[in-house]
């Protein structure tokens, strides 16, 4: 069944044949109001079709832009119906015009809080969404209590809806959060089932906490989400890879363990994935190794991102163009030998045949440089006039850098030489600036560039690409015979000359010669210093040509004239003109936004983004072990900001379980933090320690240790260091005295314990007999689903690596007895 | 986050506008209309426009114009991706040529698209076999409905292109691998650029959730089972997959494992460099005789492919001179003509035999001009089909569909090797 063919009241129409729409013409008087009859004798009419088509003439009066919000009683009346489609166009007319008529937006709202607790979660969702998006403030409130029943719903595609809806109304009135302690909620929701949901939940997060950079991430987090990224649709993977750029790694193993995670995304084909693997690749380079490591990964992905430009659309090659500029600029080099694929093809976009252009200049080395110099050539006289200046640029850029090795930048001069001489207005012109920079960086090519240059005088006539040649006269006049007649041309013309830049190259060059050669150029300079004090038309002009005059009147030595006039225009080989010196602070801030519109811009955010809008970069988790001066591990320095941030995700994965009511609250928040470290790496050996003999192993009987003591404790070893084991069980324990009893006996203590829905929790310690008299603490769960088995995360307070935890884990298991196998 | 997505008709009309955010108001569509599609912007200038400080992110269909505005700093290849995929699922509902009408005719669906699609601007579903189940106004096939229970379930959830509880009559895998060759040769017959970039498509029709194992001639596979008598295999030098593909999978051994969508989908797409076998040589003589205005273009092809297969909609531009006044063409196969409209000569071969030559000769006379300029000379253009040729050698080795009900599946490949850019200077 077609849609188109649910004709609309009016003249009957034909599927496919332009429609004389009278709902898209201008909107005549009287239009409004001939809906708003319809909509009057609406629940009169009873066919379904009609119905619709009557809303959707509204919806359609509204995407032009015409005001509609007259109808908004009308449209109210309609809301309550069964029929989906309608209630969907409704809302939408609802959100859209709601903020203009507050009051009686506020009184429909009981039906879609009604909604809200439809049986379809369809229609909950569709109902919160709209309820979320109506943009009153003082339905905040309001709105709140259906919101957090939502959020608790059955069905993922509601508790994803709220999950949104939090923001909205974050956006409305920022205290929403703490009244209702979303924060905590979200934190909690990352652990949802359902990846959609959880996708919501770091976005909104990022959002929500953008002033201090984003969501807050530690190690059990990032672990959590890593591991389940195979669950999660392409945009929920771009979601937590931009997590990753931001989590410094707790050690080295685990960034190359995050990297072959991350390996295999490389392999899609949406592009957005793709190239949020590459930043977080680069991102993890710096924690780990640094440069070198930089250079490997670009290698890695250099593959890939060839398919992916070559493979995508015309948008995407340019996305990817400015992308690969950008990693050529960081890694030079890399992408050499790929210089084939820079090639322009025929059908391009023209936006991206500029940019190709741009990076082949970029790409050119001793080997490849004869290939790109002809390719470039080639595109020269390419139709396109932008396109060819950009090509002529191109070459006098890699001249320039003399990056093409031997013989390259004489390959080149002659090449421009050959433009110069091609009589094509633009083409000519812009070699002729190629050639006046060339001179610059390379004066042996002085002999080379001199002869075509008084016949081009007479055939360039753009003003850029005339004045470089008088330049060039000028700086050459000392090989170049007929210099002097060939401005004198010039110089009697000097009232047709329309363009300042010629004026000024004018006047300096002539003064250069006749330097040079004062015989031959004497009376035409005194010509020429005539024309020009009397042009008014440019100050700066006027006023050289005055300097210019005096000094040749009063200077005592023609050498002073000499070195005021003669300044040192070279440039050593190895150095770069000013304007491309590419800055390498700059470079990094930019790279810090890999992967956003600031690579495409090619500036920083700051610069196009509002305030209200910037993100900052920030590096997490703060008290990372790597990060810490001089290897102090415990003492790692916090700053105010990023602390709060942890607070508040310790505070917000704590679990609203039993386990708050036990004696130790305070130890809850690290211990459920740890609790996602299940699925974590394995676990790493501590710097070097004392081996311990398992068979000495033994524990000290009474030991005690307050609430405090022991977070404190726990808080002090870092969760690096901490070993995370599982031991398989062979019966689920009945409660959670079957195991503390047992253990209590074996002398290691429990300070709190809790049964939630899905798992035991226990916080265990013992203090270890040895001479050291090191405090293990022990975090663990025993999940009720199949496999039954207890997950074990071990801190040891005093020296002592695995081989303790592993003594201790044996202790366990002897323990258990019963439950262990 | 996307504050608004605009779809505009190609005078700047607004036939869609969904706001997102607050941030960004109506008068956005006009400023794009201003200074993209009035200022004949689009395609000279970047697909990603700033005014003032809102950043444009824009593509086309047809004549239309699917634009998301922005003013935070965002992702731009997110945010081509979810228009692409906006599009995609547009064509599913409404046909791969919509046009305005269809856009017009179906706005409530479109908006039904919108809002399950995006939420306060960031993407949310956007597989189309998973709206299907829950958006199925449009002119979509209808499909048995599955019962509401199980339709809930599949919007969210891991495996979202595929619905459970799928049947057909007779299974049936359809593939189609699709190589688009390039080459750029300069006119001394160098050969500069040389690739080819493929697709795998697919159509399942399949019963279940079947999984899939592909395989392909990859010159890695291959040396690895190490069997004697085997051809050796084709250098794929990189590829990427449907999301549907378990890549950690394909990173391990090789192999590629999936569960399909129902319907076409594209597997894969693969691009090789090495070893390619160029279905055509082409040896152009070009001379300009100045004195006389004359040039004349002799040309020979030559097909390299088996005399059993045969190219088709063969298209050969050969340019001329803009000032061309007359032109004298002779050719042994096909029929060519002068167009002056394109500047060139077209010669059009319906059906190209293999291992066959043809040529063409032409004597063109130009009119004098005041200023001589010189010709630009711009390459010769080849376009052809040649169906079951592969340049890259590639070709399925197996696919195996294994489901629980064990049924049969019936297999059809198809080849084709198609021009992409095939180019020769002279």
């Amino acid at each position: 069944m077609s849609y188109n063919n649910n004709a609309p009241p009016g003249p009957p129409q034909n599927q496919g044949a332009p429609v004389p729409d009278s709902y898209f013409t201008e909107s005549r008087k009287g239009e409004v109001n001939e809906l708003r009859n319809l909509l009057r004798n609406f629940s009169t009419q009873k066919d379904m079709k009609k119905k619709r088509e009557i809303i959707k003439k509204v919806i359609a009066y509204m995407t032009l832009g015409i005001d509609v919000s007259r109808l908004f009683t009308e449209m109210m009346l309609v809301i309550e119906t069964r029929d989906l489609v309608i209630k969907k166009m409704v809302y939408l007319f609802l959100c859209n015009y709601a903020t203009a008529n507050p009051e009686l937006a506020q009184m429909c709202t009981n039906t879609l809080t009604k909604d809200c607790n439809n049986d379809d979660p369809m229609v909950r969702g569709l109902a919160l969404r709209s309820l979320c998006s109506l943009r009153l403030p003082q339905m905040v409130e309001y709105v709140s209590e259906p919101l957090n029943r939502a959020l608790n719903d059955s069905h993922a595609y509601v508790r994803k809806t709220a999950v949104m809806g939090i923001l909205k109304l974050y956006h409305l009135d920022e205290e929403i959060l703490e009244r209702n302690g979303f924060v905590d909620t979200l934190y909690d929701m990352l652990k949802d089932p359902d990846a959609a949901v959880v996708t919501n939940c770091i976005l909104v997060l990022n959002e929500l906490m953008q002033k201090s950079g984003g969501m807050a991430i530690n190690r059990a987090i990032m672990l959590h989400l890593l591991n389940r990224l195979g669950e999660f649709s392409e945009f929920g993977v771009v979601a937590v890879l931009d997590l990753v750029p931001r989590y410094i790694p707790a050690n080295q193993e685990e960034g190359y363990q995050i990297m072959n995670l991350l390996d295999p995304v490389l392999g899609t084909t949406n592009a957005g994935a793709f190239m949020a693997v590459i930043f977080a690749f680069l991102s993890l380079a710096e924690n780990l190794a640094g440069k070198e490591m930089k250079q490997q990964i670009v290698t890695r992905v250099k593959a890939p991102v060839i398919t992916m430009m070559t493979g995508g659309s015309a948008e995407l090659m340019y996305v990817m163009l400015k992308h690969v500029d950008a990693l050529i600029e960081l890694c030079p080099g890399v992408f050499d030998d790929e210089y084939r694929q820079f090639y322009l093809r025929h059908h391009e976009p023209t936006n991206v045949k500029y940019l190709k252009i741009q990076v082949l200049a970029k790409l050119a080395n001793p080997t490849n440089a004869p290939d790109i110099v002809g390719e470039l050539s080639e595109c020269v006289s390419d139709s396109d006039a932008t396109l060819s200046r950009l090509s002529v640029q191109a070459l006098a850029r890699i001249a320039c850098r003399d990056v093409g090795g031997e013989g390259c930048a004489e390959n080149i001069t002659c090449r421009l030489i050959e433009m110069v001489d091609l009589d094509i207005a633009h083409i000519s012109s812009e070699a002729a600036t190629a050639l006046a920079a060339i001179l610059r960086k390379n004066p042996s090519l002085r002999e080379l560039i001199a002869p075509p240059l008084p016949r081009a005088l007479k055939y360039i006539h753009e003003g850029r690409g005339k004045a470089s040649v008088i330049h060039l006269l000028g700086e050459l006049g000392d090989i170049i015979p007929e210099a002097p007649y060939a401005l004198e041309k010039l110089i009697d013309g000097y009232d047709h000359i329309k363009c300042s830049e010629v004026k000024s190259a004018l006047l300096t060059s002539t003064i250069k010669l006749f330097l040079k050669r004062p015989p031959e150029v004497q009376r035409m300079l005194g010509r020429l210093l005539q024309s020009a004090t009397e042009d008014v038309s440019c100050q700066d002009l006027h006023d050289r040509a005055l300097l210019y005059y005096r000094l040749l009147r009063n200077a005592p030595d023609p050498s002073i004239v000499d070195q005021v006039v003669k300044t040192n225009m070279q440039i050593a080989g190895s150095a770069n003109f000013a304007e491309e010196n590419f800055d390498e602070d700059m470079r990094d801030e930019l790279m810090k936004e890999f992967n956003t519109l600031s690579i495409v811009f090619g500036t920083t955010s700051d610069n196009f983004v509002s305030e209200e809008n910037q993100i900052k970069f920030v590096k997490m988790p703060a008290e990372h072990p790597l990060d810490g001066g001089a290897g102090s591990v415990e003492s790692a320095p916090v700053n105010p900001v990023d602390s709060l941030a942890s607070q508040v995700q310790e505070a917000s994965l704590l679990d609203h379980g039993p386990v708050d009511t036990t004696p130790a609250p305070a130890t809850a928040p690290m211990a459920a933090e740890m609790d996602l470290l299940g699925f974590g790496t394995e676990p790493t050996p501590a710097p070097v320690v004392p081996p311990v003999a398992a068979s000495t192993f033994s524990l000290i009987p009474n030991v005690a240790l307050s609430g405090d003591e022991y977070q404190s404790k726990w808080g002090a070893v870092s969760d690096a260091d901490a070993h995370v084991i599982i031991v398989p069980l062979t019966t689920l324990p009945p409660s959670t005295d079957a195991v503390e009893t047992p253990l209590s006996q074996a002398s290691i203590k429990t300070m709190a314990s809790g049964e939630l829905p899905t798992e035991f929790k226990f916080f265990l310690y013992a203090q270890d007999a040895s001479s050291d008299g090191s405090i293990i603490m022990v975090q663990a769960s025993i999940g009720k689903s199949s496999p039954c088995e207890m997950l074990l995360t071990i801190k040891i307070s005093g020296p002592g690596g695995f081989e303790k935890a592993d003594a201790f884990v044996n202790v366990l298991k002897n323990a258990l007895g019963a439950y262990a196998s | 986050m996307i504050s608004m997505i605009l779809v505009l008709n190609h005078k700047g009309d607004v036939m869609i506008s969904r706001q997102y955010r607050d941030d960004v108001s109506r008068a956005a569509a006009d400023s794009f209309r201003l200074q993209v599609i009035a200022a004949k912007e689009t395609g000279t200038q970047a697909p990603v426009k700033r005014i003032e400080n809102c950043s444009f992110l824009y593509t086309r269909h047809l004549n239309m114009y699917f634009v998301a505005i922005t003013r935070a700093n965002v992702n731009p290849a997110l945010v081509f991706e979810y228009l692409f995929q906006k599009i995609t699922i547009l064509k599913a509902y409404l046909g791969e040529e919509f046009d305005d009408n269809s856009i017009r005719n179906n706005m409530t669906l479109i908006y039904e698209l919108m809002d399950e699609t995006m939420d306060y601007g960031y993407p949310q579903n956007c597989a189309v076999d998973v709206l299907r189940l829950y958006i199925n106004l449009g002119n979509i096939r209808q499909q048995d409905e599955p019962d509401a229970s199980e339709l809930t379930s599949q919007i969210t959830g891991a495996i979202d292109w595929r619905r459970e509880g799928i049947r057909h009559k007779r299974n049936e895998v359809y593939i189609d691998v699709l190589e688009s060759i390039n080459l750029l040769m300069s006119s001394q017959g160098d050969i500069l650029r040389m690739e080819v970039t493929a697709q795998v498509q697919m159509n399942t029709k399949l019963t279940g959730m079947p999984e899939c194992k592909f395989g392909l001639n990859d010159k890695l596979v291959i040396e690895k089972e190490a069997s004697s008598n085997r051809k050796p295999g084709v250098e794929i030098d990189d590829c990427t997959f449907h999301r549907c593909v378990r890549l950690g999978k394909f990173d391990a051994d090789r192999t590629i494992t999936f569960i399909p969508p129902d319907g076409e989908f594209e597997l894969m797409r693969y691009r090789v460099t090495d070893n390619i076998n160029l279905p055509f040589k082409i040896i152009p003589a070009v001379r300009e005789m100045q004195d006389q205005n004359r040039v004349s273009i002799n040309l020979k092809a030559i097909s390299t492919y088996n005399t059993r297969l045969f190219a088709t909609h063969v298209v050969i531009k050969i340019p001329v001179p803009k000032n061309t006044a007359k032109t004298k063409i002779k050719t042994s196969f096909g029929r060519a003509k002068y167009e002056p409209e394109q500047s060139a000569i077209i010669w059009r071969i319906k059906k190209f035999p293999g291992k066959a030559e043809c040529m063409i000769g032409a004597d063109i006379d130009l009119m004098p001009t005041t200023r001589n300029k010189a010709w630009v000379r711009p390459p010769i253009n080849v376009d052809f089909q040649v169906p079951m040729f592969t340049s890259s050698g590639v070709n399925v080795r197996f696919l195996r569909v294994y489901d629980k009900s064990g049924y049969n599946t019936n297999r059809w490949v198809r080849y084709i090797t198609k021009a992409g850019g095939y180019q020769i200077r002279i």
